[in-house]
Formats: structure tokens, C-alpha cells, sequence
């Protein structure tokens, strides 16, 4: 009779875990379907009330999207700018993150491993960079670059993201050079490597998966920024972001192909967070338990 | 080389969008050479223009060779929507960088920028005979309210129309009532031409086709109280009432403003959607298109929505008529126009002009209106032109037309000049919201609001 009971217990206990799972999984994914059917329908199906879910599907919006053509949208039309908005937000999220790590690693390192005098205070100003807001950097920015000739520019755009994803890189790294056992890198020292080749020989191949999540993390962060491009780019630079409120006209949205442009922007976050999900989540525990 | 990919694919563009444009190239520099102004006293220099996301600055993208070949100046040009585009000029202006030498403004904008010295006088230019060949390009063809709008002696308080003309009108907007004729016609609903008339027909609609009788922006952002409501309460103290007095004293708690405000609120209450106060302007549009209201009150422009079968399915079913009035029955709608204007910090303010006067002339407006429906025109020989009538003559079975035409006669800039009118309208719209959710009798909320807003006007030192 016992065992019986436990093991309706235990499947009606697995059943509700599974609801719960779909209900979180619905949950997460519904936005990203909505917009994947609101790209994929025709300009009266998307204002339809109430929501319809049965329509003929059309490429329309991504075809205006990428080759420009103006069938599906009305009169009102958009460039195909998304393209080349493709490529700036590819060239300037590379960019910034590996200057990032570049910068990062070194800064993090001796914010982990050395001592010196006011290092506290230190990685306490780099992080202060995330919270301070936007407004603060970009007035001046926008003054500067105007003078020096940045402003519109892929290497202005680069080292504006500094501000988003470097505080950020050298926190994650440090804290990930931090789990690393000091004994190791002592016994590295005394096999005779310098501290650079403890860095580059020991440090950094261990926190590879730490390094991965730094990477992605910031990559997506660089990838949705906003307001700098806003204020700093040019019709030339423009990433996606920027790009993708183009579709907001003065008398009509076009939501279909500012879906479309969603769903685009969105495919390198995911196809790298689906390729490198294992790194992330041993990254983000690792050091979770000791 | 990758510039020069770019303007090989620009040019792909124009092509594949409006052959049209290019067809008539030849015959259009004949045109503009007939002006009896030297098109190339600019030539090579560059010149950026900063613009709004707009059917009008679409049309001239496919343009822009043209303006090259006729005047040897190197075009660059940054498109953004209205709120993006109004933070970034605000940008280049405050910090005087002319990074943009053209910029797409209007009247209550002029007012922002003038104060401070950020935008030129236009006037100049038009005088000059080297700048301008005054019979060609003929100021006198705009509509005469239009391009007083965008005139004011920069006064505070009082003088719009007066003054230097500081933007060219492209487009304007007035603000009327959309209705759905159909449903109006079928339960023998009377089109309103008071406030109580309208909040009828609204309780009407909804008792009889099941939908929301009215619906209007709502959200407590800038542009939700500029249209429907502004025009109706104008029409309603028959344009004696204005927000400030003429002591710039807050005057939103006016007996008679009360009495609309609250009608008008109650009226959305009662049968308008449930969830208005988020309701931005395109959300109130689209719900129109998509048959679920029976009237909105708003620009005039939504008709190209509406009638669009394609993004509409009420096309051919709505009719247009003027914003209900007071008891006297006269309309003073509010309205808007998109204008070019030029930063008082560009370099190269010759080039600047000739462009203007090359966008504003009458083939390069009336092929906005044709190729890509840049409404309304804002000159009288492109309103006239058979063409625009052919093809906007039909809507609301001729109402259209005829409406916006009546309109306009009256329709006057709905706001008194004065800086804070951002912050101005946040106050009043907070009152809008605690009427709506019964928080606050519309007496009480407005009058809070009058005594917030004079406040406000004295911080700014508006007001003694």
C-alpha cells in the first residue's frame, strides 16, 4: 500500500514539475514566437483583433527587410539599410570585446592576484563606469568625438562600448582568476614561468569556460546597445539596435518587418549561446561549490 | 571603394522605387535651371541634413542625384523617428556643432530653438536675388496659415505668425474626426458637432455594434493631448481659451475647460477601449483601422491608413468631418507642420538655402505627395494639382477633401509660445489620468494642475 501511495506521490510530484517547466517554458519563449509570427504575416493580419494564429504565412517582410522591395509595406517605405546596420553591429561588438578582453585580462589579473596600494578603490571605479548613466559619458563624447573626428565612426563606436563592456569584463574575469587555487600558479612560478607565462600558460587555459561566458555576455551586451550609437553613429555606422526603430514612420509602424529585423538581430545571440551553453553554465556555477 | 559600392546600391534603389523620378530627370533640371539663381555658386561643398522619419524625406532620397547633377553639392543625411530625432538634434544644437546644417523642424519646435539663438531667420535668404528667383519659386503659393505657423516674433506668451519666418513648411497636419460611416449610416447615428453630441454617438456605437465608440491617444507622453482634445476644447470656448493667459497664468482650471474636460473624459470612460491610458497614437490609429472604434479624433494624415486596403479594414467605410465644435458651432482645430530650417552653426548656409529651396519648390513637393503620399501639401498648386485630387478625391466619398480644406481655413497653432511645453503637458496629462481613474473631480485635478504649472513658469522665470 506504502509503496503504491510513494509512487503516486512521486508521479503526480514529476507530473506538476512538468507543468510547472512548460508553463516557464511558454512563458520564455511566447515573446520570441510572437514576434517570429508577426514577422511572418501580412500588414492586416498583424492589426487583426483578436490575434489571429491561422494566416498565410509571407517572406514579404524580410524580403523589404534585405532587398528593399516595397509590395508588403505600403507607401511609406524603409531602405534596406538593415543589411549593412548587419555588419556595423557585428564589426562593433567584435571590436569592442576584444579590446575588452584584451584590456580586461591583464587588469583583472593583477586586480586578482597582485597588491597594490588603492586596488580596492580601484576595481571600485571601474565598476562605478556601469552605473553611472548613460547621459553622463555621452554629452562630452558627442563633443569630443565631433573635434577629433570619431564621431561616426566604427573605432569611436569600439571604444564608447568600453564603458559597457569593459567594467563588466574585469570584474567576471577577476572573479574567475580568483577561483583558481594560488598553489597552482606557485607551482608554475617555481617550475620557472614568469608571471606572464603563468597568465597565458596556466591562469588563462583554466578559466577558459570563465573566458567564454565573458566573451558571449559581453558580446550581448555590446549588441543591444542603444544610446551611444544613437548619439555617436551615423547613417553609416548605425548597428542594428538603432536600426531596427527605423521602421517607426511618421504616419504608420511597420511592425511586420521591424519583427523581421528583430528575429535577424537576434539569430547571433542565440546561435552563440546555443554553442557555447555548456561553457556558460558551468561558468556561471563554477566556483559554486567547493 | 566601399563609397563606392554605396552609391552604386543607392542608385539600384532609386531605380527599382521610382523609375518615374528618373524618367522625368531631364525635364526636371529644366525646371529648376529656369530660376533665375545660380544652382552652382556651392559647388563641392558637403552638406548634412538631419531629418525626421517621414514620407517627405523619403521622397527625396530617390532624389538626391538630381539635386547633385543640378547643383554640385555633396548631400550626406541622417533619417531617425520623430523622439530619436528630436534628442539628437537637441544635441548638435545646444552644443552649437552644426553637425547638421538642414534640419526638419516646426512651429512649436521654432520655439525651443529660437530663444537660445540656435536656428536662422529665413527671411534673408528668401530677399536675397542671388539666393532666391522670388517668381519662380512663389513664397505666395503656400498655404497662408501654414507658413505663418511658422513665424513668431519670439515674444513669449503671444506672436506666432508675426515675426521672421524661421521654417519652410513640407507637410501639415490638421486634426478632424474619423467615423465609421457605415456604422453611423446602418443605427442612424448623427455624425457630432458638439461635445455632448459626440459622447452620444459614441454611447450609441457601443451599445449597438459592440465596439468601442471612441478611441484617442492616452498615454501621459507629449503627444497625446496636441490633437483630438486640444482642437475640441479650442472649439469648444469658440478660441478664447488658451492654456496661459495673457498674464501667463496657468488657465487650465477655466470653468468651461472643466465642464469639456470632464465630458470628454467621461466619455472615453464610458465608451472608449479599457486600456486608453496606454494608448499611444499608433495604437489608436491601428485600432480604428482594424474596426474596433467607431470614431477617433486625431490627424487628419491617418486617412492614408484607413484607406489603404491593405492595412486597413475599414477602407471606404470611414467618413471625415470637422471636430465637434461649442454651441456656436465653429471649429479651430489644432495643427502641425513639418518645415525645413537651418542651424545657426552650419558652415555652409548657402548650400543649406539652396537645398531648402529645392526641396520646398513646387515639382519637388508635388512629387512627394504623388510618389509617396506626403500629406497634406502644403502648397495650393500641389492641393489643386488633378493628380493629388485623383487620387485622395474618393476617400470618405469626397469627405476628405472637403473637410481638411474647411479645416484648415480656421485651424490655428493650439499652444500659447513658451519653453516649458513638455513640461506643461506632462502636468496636464497626470490630471487627465486622475480624472479618468476617479481619483480626483475634474475641477479639483485641474486646478491642482493650473497651480503646478504656474509654478513651473515661475522656476523658469517665464513669469515674474
Amino acid at each position: 500500500m506504502s509503496t503504491q501511495a510513494s509512487a503516486r506521490s512521486r508521479l503526480s510530484r514529476s507530473a506538476a514539475i512538468a507543468v510547472g517547466a512548460f508553463i516557464l517554458v511558454a512563458w520564455t519563449v511566447f515573446p520570441f514566437l510572437w514576434i517570429l509570427l508577426t514577422s511572418l504575416k501580412s500588414p492586416t493580419d498583424i492589426v487583426a483583433v483578436p490575434p489571429t494564429f491561422t494566416f498565410t504565412p509571407t517572406l514579404n517582410n524580410y524580403i523589404a527587410l534585405l532587398f528593399g522591395d516595397q509590395s508588403g509595406g505600403g507607401v511609406s517605405t524603409t531602405r534596406p539599410d538593415f543589411p549593412r546596420f548587419f555588419v556595423n553591429s557585428v564589426i562593433i561588438s567584435v571590436g569592442a570585446i576584444a579590446l575588452s578582453v584584451l584590456v580586461g585580462i591583464p587588469a583583472a589579473y593583477a586586480l586578482a592576484r597582485f597588491d597594490f596600494p588603492l586596488k580596492g578603490a580601484l576595481a571600485f571605479i571601474f565598476m562605478s563606469f556601469r552605473f553611472v548613466p548613460f547621459i553622463v559619458f555621452v554629452v562630452p563624447l558627442y563633443l569630443i568625438y565631433q573635434r577629433v573626428g570619431l564621431h561616426n565612426t566604427h573605432l569611436g563606436l569600439i571604444l564608447a562600448y568600453q564603458l559597457i563592456s569593459l567594467p563588466f569584463t574585469i570584474w567576471l574575469l577577476r572573479s574567475f582568476f580568483m577561483e583558481i587555487p594560488v598553489e597552482i600558479q606557485e607551482a608554475a612560478a617555481i617550475d620557472g614561468c614568469s608571471w606572464l607565462g603563468v597568465l597565458t600558460r596556466v591562469i588563462l587555459p583554466l578559466s577558459l569556460p570563465g573566458l567564454a561566458v565573458t566573451v558571449i555576455l559581453g558580446f550581448m551586451f555590446c549588441w543591444n546597445a542603444f544610446n551611444y550609437p544613437l548619439m555617436l553613429a551615423g547613417r553609416n555606422t548605425f548597428p542594428v539596435t538603432v536600426g531596427a526603430i527605423q521602421f517607426i514612420s511618421y504616419e504608420q509602424v511597420l511592425w511586420g518587418q521591424m519583427a523581421a529585423a528583430t528575429i535577424i538581430s537576434a539569430l547571433p545571440q542565440l546561435i552563440l549561446s546555443l554553442m557555447v551553453q555548456k561553457y556558460i553554465v558551468r561558468g556561471l556555477t563554477m566556483g559554486a561549490v567547493k | 571603394m566601399r563609397l563606392h559600392r554605396r552609391s552604386f546600391m543607392g542608385l539600384m534603389l532609386a531605380m527599382s522605387t521610382t523609375p518615374r523620378a528618373f524618367a522625368q530627370s531631364d525635364d526636371s533640371l529644366a525646371y529648376f535651371r529656369r530660376a533665375k539663381i545660380n544652382w552652382r555658386q556651392a559647388e563641392g561643398q558637403p552638406l548634412a541634413l538631419g531629418m525626421n522619419k517621414h514620407p517627405f524625406t523619403e521622397s527625396l532620397l530617390p532624389l538626391i542625384p538630381e539635386f547633385k547633377e543640378l547643383t554640385g553639392i555633396n548631400l550626406d543625411y541622417l533619417i531617425l523617428p520623430e523622439n530619436e530625432y528630436f534628442t539628437r538634434l537637441a544635441a548638435d544644437l545646444s552644443q552649437k556643432q552644426g553637425e547638421f546644417s538642414v534640419i526638419m523642424t516646426g512651429p512649436m519646435r521654432n520655439w525651443q530653438y529660437v530663444t537660445p539663438g540656435w536656428i536662422d531667420e529665413l527671411d534673408p535668404f528668401l530677399k536675397d536675388p542671388k539666393l532666391t528667383d522670388p517668381a519662380w519659386y512663389k513664397l505666395d503659393d503656400f498655404i497662408p496659415g501654414l507658413l505663418s505657423a511658422n513665424r513668431w516674433s519670439g515674444k513669449i506668451g503671444a506672436g506666432v505668425g508675426e515675426g521672421p519666418l524661421y521654417s519652410i513648411p513640407v507637410m501639415a497636419e490638421g486634426y478632424i474626426l474619423h467615423y465609421r460611416k457605415d456604422i453611423f449610416d446602418q443605427y442612424n447615428i448623427k455624425v457630432p458637432t458638439t461635445i455632448d453630441e459626440m459622447a452620444e454617438a459614441a454611447r450609441l456605437v457601443k451599445k449597438h455594434a459592440g465596439i468601442a465608440g471612441i478611441v484617442a491617444r492616452g498615454t501621459p507622453n507629449v503627444a497625446a493631448l496636441a490633437t483630438g482634445y486640444i482642437s475640441g476644447l479650442k472649439s469648444y470656448t469658440g478660441g478664447e481659451w488658451s492654456e496661459i493667459d495673457s498674464n501667463m497664468r496657468a488657465n487650465l482650471h477655466d470653468p468651461q475647460a472643466v465642464k469639456y474636460t470632464e465630458t470628454y473624459i467621461d466619455m472615453i470612460r464610458e465608451s472608449g477601449p479599457p486600456n486608453w491610458a496606454n494608448l499611444q497614437w499608433y495604437d489608436a490609429m491601428e485600432s480604428f483601422a482594424a474596426g474596433q472604434a467607431g470614431m477617433l479624433g486625431d490627424a487628419d494624415i491617418f486617412a492614408a491608413t484607413f484607406e489603404d486596403p491593405k492595412r486597413s479594414k475599414v477602407a471606404g467605410k470611414v467618413g471625415y468631418a470637422l471636430i465637434p465644435g461649442g454651441s456656436g458651432g465653429k471649429t479651430i482645430a489644432g495643427l502641425w507642420t513639418w518645415a525645413l530650417g537651418i542651424n545657426k552653426a552650419a558652415k555652409n548656409k548657402t548650400a543649406a538655402w539652396l537645398f531648402i529651396q529645392w526641396a520646398t519648390s513646387q515639382r519637388t513637393l508635388l512629387r512627394a505627395t504623388l510618389n509617396y503620399r506626403n500629406l497634406n501639401p502644403t502648397r495650393t498648386s500641389v492641393t489643386t494639382d488633378p493628380r493629388v485630387k485623383e487620387m485622395i478625391g474618393s476617400w470618405g466619398g469626397g469627405s476628405y477633401v472637403e473637410t481638411t480644406k474647411k479645416n484648415f481655413e480656421t485651424a490655428r497653432i493650439a499652444w500659447v509660445p513658451q519653453p516649458e511645453r513638455t513640461r506643461l503637458r506632462d502636468i496636464r496629462a497626470r490630471a487627465h489620468h486622475a480624472i479618468y481613474f476617479k481619483r480626483m473631480s475634474a475641477a479639483d485635478a485641474l486646478k491642482k494642475a493650473s497651480a503646478d504649472l504656474d509654478r513651473v513658469l515661475k522656476d523658469a522665470g517665464i513669469r515674474p
